[in-house]
């Protein structure tokens, strides 16, 4: 693997790590589902990205194995991430409810099939074997993307309503920016998993065995999880920025 | 008796106050909700005060209501009379990051 896609790809798995620890420490003290939720997610998903590396590093070791623990790691992310959202922003709506109930059930299913088919999933060249399942593969990855996509455009819509009250001084410029950051940066993590269901699809390949797919991936993942950390963590710079914008409109 | 929440006391007294009916007076004040980035479920006494002094004149002239500002002043007092416990802060999603780490 060339430089910039490695080196992306290390970045976003420690900001993943960090942002996942750093929000469960958060919620240790607030005891609230959303942080919680949240960092339990990053931290999934930067602990699947580990074993995602491991497993291309040795993949002569049970290389089903850790398909199958790379899914569920991924999958339990996602799970914990439709909660977060339900949570967060749809708590009265029992229709989310059973949005969430179903996506875990689908998540579950299609990870344990993995599982239990041995997880090998795709062969060297990153193509699905044949005989392998696929059903349960395609189901976790759209279940997914599906998790990106809901929080992209819940964490959109308040955004964009924040920024109205922002007008009468009803809300915050900087809160009102965090969300369409985080609304932004899930959407590029949602635009990834398209792009990874296109590839698999349409071309028949893991979308990191094309080129273009690749750095795609890399630019856009490491761009997303630095824009969720700001989010959560803005920098000074960022927060002078938006307050002078304020000032000025 | 049930505790009104300062969305009906609005309402309530927004028709009583114009000629419009009880559902254009409640539409009417969704939209002006709206417009100001609020939910009707969790606006607060004195988030609605400052939707009926910045944004309810102009829908309500666009409905040709006439002495919008009178009757600002009456939906004004109206919320003025509602119990403290209509000011508090509903739980919302900014407050997640108001947690983690200020606004």
């Amino acid at each position: 693997m060339s430089l910039l896609p490695t080196l992306a790809f290390v970045l976003t798995v420690l900001i993943s790590l960090g942002l996942g620890l750093r929000l469960l420490a958060i919620a240790r003290r607030t005891r609230q589902i959303p942080e919680a939720a949240i960092g339990a997610a990053s931290l999934l998903m930067g602990v699947g990205g580990l074993v995602d590396a491991w497993a291309a590093l040795a993949a002569e070791l049970e290389p089903g194995a850790w398909a199958s623990l790379e899914v569920a790691l991924y999958s339990s992310g996602a799970g914990v991430l439709y909660l977060a959202v339900w949570r967060l922003f749809r708590p009265g709506a029992r229709w989310a409810g059973v949005l969430c109930a179903l996506a875990w059930a689908g998540m579950a299913a299609g990870a344990t099939v993995i599982a239990a088919a041995g997880g090998h999933l795709a062969d060297a060249s990153g193509a699905l074997r044949d005989g392998s399942p696929r059903a349960a593969y395609y189901l976790t990855l759209s279940l997914r993307t599906a998790c990106y996509l809901w929080l992209a455009l819940e964490a959109l819509a308040y955004g964009l309503r924040m920024r109205r009250g922002v007008r009468f001084g009803l809300a915050e410029p900087m809160l009102a920016h965090r969300f369409l950051l985080w609304a932004g940066a899930s959407g590029c993590l949602a635009v990834i998993m398209v792009a990874a269901l296109f590839s698999r699809l349409v071309l028949g390949q893991s979308i990191s065995a094309v080129p273009a797919g690749l750095y795609l991936m890399s630019i856009l993942g490491l761009g997303a999880n630095l824009g969720i950390w700001c989010a959560f963590f803005p920098p000074a710079l960022y927060r002078r920025w938006v307050a002078d914008r304020a000032e000025a409109a | 008796m049930a505790e009104t929440s300062p969305f009906d006391a609005v309402a309530t007294e927004l028709e009583r106050a114009t000629a419009l009916g009880r559902l254009e007076a409640r539409g009417t004040l969704r939209l002006a909700l709206r417009a100001a980035g609020l939910e009707v479920g969790q606006v607060s006494r004195s988030q609605l005060a400052v939707v009926v002094e910045k944004v309810l004149p102009a829908e309500l002239e666009v409905r040709g209501v006439t002495e919008a500002a009178d009757v600002g002043q009456t939906l004004l007092a109206a919320l003025a009379r509602l119990d403290e416990s209509a000011d508090a802060a509903r739980p919302s999603p900014a407050d997640l990051f108001r947690r983690v780490s200020g606004s």
